[in-house]
């Protein structure tokens, strides 16, 4: 870390100056995240933001972010070590092949032929670093059992070398879009934090940061547009990530006013709308109601 | 007192360092979270009472944020923890609903209430905290009062009336339904029997002959999903219900890969498409155009019959068959067990649902429902959405 953070205003600020517009609520939440260095459990639906936090936290405190994305199936070999065969196959031949040097075999099984996964990576850093433990909702329940004894102690069996503890507490992250119910042994171990879509005023101050050249009259209707959109009944509500890209596309469309052609309008949505059923639940009127209330 | 505490790591201050009260209404508020179903425990009271040394407990911002970040594990937790959060630590800004519960003793000691202009507003929100009682009569009251959210848990579905609570209600059903998908997992386990080679474990075994591969190690693939069919009944007598459940075949529907839905009453309708719409109002109406019976009388055996007759290539080994109906039936007992039978010949298991079920007093006694029990694999109840929840296992069993 490059300077001691004292307050959540502060903390506040630091992320605002690495890129990431944080309510008051949150930087709250990453600072107390920060000082207690327990892992933070961020929910919240998807393209809220989530994974920005992992990478904006980095950033500030000026670490590694180490990435572990979860799927189904995720298993320890992926997440956490793996011994490489080949090397080893290939260091019995050579021992077999060198009869003076009879003490291979008992090599084979140590630090130089483990491969590092994300887990084991995390722990084993000079400094601590970020990791980001991305969807764990899509992991089996297997693996989410073997994370309770990584995320409380902070230390990893391996069978052959015995327990690797770590060095440096990475501080980590885990999302969750909330498709699975976590176990509670694994929620009681993290500190919470609901990620929820931005308020106007935050979605606007987002928009002015990443695309100044939109013009405040612009952003301003866009937002508007967009919070409308969200309390329809959508598959999909579109994201913070979903409003950027209709704002690029609307300034590429040098589109001064949303209102200015509703047919060039509601072809760009498709970057906000990204399901069919969506995208034909909206009739035109509901299109020019809400661009009446945006503008 | 934050720069004193300030300079105190968690784990070099003693409970003395903070103030006795500070830390006895720490206490009583985590008892509090505890007793309106936060999961909190020991773990988490020490952990506040840690990590109160970091912030400023006179800021009532801190100190909010630290308590909702520590003691919230899920989104239920977290939309109640305000208004839990208030009626404790700021009664004289909650509603005065809540505030007819709050006793008053035991102040904060305010080291911090008179330094400056900036700060006694601060003090003044602490005092506000700390005319938050702290006597064991208040616990009872404060459970009444943050309990708004948390009795929607165990309302009757068919007694709201509310839309505001409806709606709230609706959304919360969903949501269960797609955490409630029982997950087809494409992960292959190591078995003996199997059919496949594992060859990162083959490789690993040959390590110790060697590198030669004397041994194969073999793995098979996890049993599939199974197919889900839900069949719910819209006849008048589960009017209150039916809404509601359609939500629920919708968040079902949408995480099942494989899944159909159909809604019957003298007829039945297959709603499978109709219900990937995203306004289910709209799914509604469009279901009461496409039949006069909506809401009228119920013929369940056959509506079954013509399920079978209509779709039976749907129906299979794989089909977890789920049916939600209260069981009133106009039509003949001697039908409704005869596709009962049958069903349940062709398909996996049959999870029937009867929202009555659970209800004090209820019994399964009408002849439809006697005549459907024996072919019954599961024959559960969801009135509310605690007994919703609780489907998850029976879905888990069954699958």
């Amino acid at each position: 870390m490059t300077e001691a953070i004292d307050t959540f205003d502060q903390f506040g600020q630091r992320l605002q100056s690495a890129g990431y517009i944080a309510d008051s609520e949150l930087s709250s939440a990453l600072w107390l995240f920060h000082k207690m260095q327990r892992p933070l459990l961020l929910e919240g639906d998807a393209g809220v933001g989530k994974t920005e936090i992992a990478k904006v936290l980095s950033k500030v405190f000026d670490c590694p972010l180490i990435r572990l994305q979860c799927y189904e199936g995720l298993d320890l070999n992926a997440a956490v070590y793996e011994w490489n065969y080949q090397q080893q196959l290939l260091a019995i031949r050579t021992a077999e092949a060198d009869q003076a040097n009879q003490r291979a075999e008992l090599e084979i099984f140590s630090r130089k032929f483990l491969m590092e996964r994300p887990l084991l990576a995390a722990i084993s850093q000079n400094r601590s670093p970020v990791l980001l433990i991305d969807e764990i909702d899509r992991a089996d329940e297997e693996f989410e059992a073997f994370l309770l004894e990584v995320l409380s102690d902070f230390q990893i069996s391996i069978p052959e070398l015995g327990t690797v503890s770590a060095t440096h507490k990475p501080f980590v992250i885990l999302t969750s879009n909330g498709t699975r119910q976590l176990s509670d042994a694994l929620r009681r171990r993290c500190l919470f934090h609901y990620v929820d879509y931005p308020s106007f005023d935050k979605e606007l101050r987002i928009i002015s940061t990443r695309l100044p050249e939109v013009g405040i009259r612009l952003a301003r209707q866009i937002v508007g547009f967009v919070q409308d959109l969200r309390k329809r009944d959508l598959v999909k509500r579109p994201g913070i990530a979903e409003t950027l890209d209709w704002a690029a596309a609307l300034m590429h469309l040098q589109v001064e006013s949303i209102d200015q052609d509703l047919n060039l309008l509601r072809s760009s949505m498709l970057c906000l709308l990204k399901t069919q059923e969506d995208a034909s639940s909206l009739e035109d009127f509901e299109i020019e109601r809400l661009v009446a209330r945006a503008i | 007192m934050r720069t004193e505490l300030a300079r105190l790591s968690p784990t070099e201050a003693s409970f003395e360092d903070i103030s006795a009260t500070l830390q006895a209404r720490l206490t009583e508020f985590v008892r509090l979270a505890r007793t309106n179903q936060y999961k909190v425990g020991v773990a988490e009271l020490l952990q506040v009472q840690s990590a109160i040394l970091l912030i400023d407990p006179f800021n009532i911002r801190e100190l909010r944020s630290l308590l909702k970040t520590t003691l919230c594990s899920e989104l239920r937790d977290w939309q109640r923890f305000d208004e839990l959060f208030d009626s404790y630590w700021q009664p004289l800004r909650t509603k005065k609903t809540l505030r007819s519960s709050m006793g008053s003793q035991n102040a904060l000691t305010k080291t911090s209430a008179n330094e400056t202009g900036a700060k006694s507003e601060r003090s003044g929100q602490a005092d506000e905290a700390a005319s938050g009682g702290s006597d064991e009569s208040t616990g009872e009251g404060y459970r009444e009062g943050a309990s708004r959210t948390t009795t929607l848990e165990k309302i009757d579905f068919g007694s709201i009336t509310d839309p505001e609570q409806m709606r709230a209600m609706e959304l919360e059903v969903e949501r269960i339904a797609r955490l409630m998908r029982k997950r087809l997992s494409r992960r292959s386990r190591l078995d003996s029997r199997g059919t496949k080679i594992d060859l990162r474990k083959t490789l690993r075994t040959s390590l110790r002959y060697g590198g030669e591969t004397f041994e194969l190690a073999r793995k098979k693939n996890k049993a599939r999903q199974p197919r889900l069919m839900l069949v719910l009944d819209v006849s008048r007598s589960m009017s209150m219900y039916s809404f509601l459940f359609l939500r629920f075949a919708r968040g079902l529907s949408t995480l099942f890969r494989d899944s159909s839905v159909f809604a019957f009453h003298t007829q039945l309708i297959p709603i499978t498409d109709a219900l990937r719409q995203s306004n289910l109002a709209r799914v509604r109406n469009s279901l009461a155009m496409m039949s006069q019976g909506w809401s009228g009388g119920t013929q369940i055996g056959e509506a079954l019959t013509q399920l079978q007759n209509r779709y039976g290539s749907w129906i299979n080994s794989r089909t977890l068959t789920v049916i939600v109906s209260d069981g009133f039936d106009t039509g003949e007992a001697e039908k409704m067990s005869d596709a009962m039978r049958s069903l349940s010949q062709k398909s996996r298991r049959i999870l029937w649902i009867n929202p009555l079920l659970g209800r004090d007093g209820y019994q399964a006694e009408t002849a439809g429902m006697k005549a459907a029990l024996p072919w019954i694999d599961s024959f559960v109840g969801a009135h509310n959405l605690e007994t919703l929840r609780q489907l998850d296992r029976e879905f888990a069993r069954l699958a």
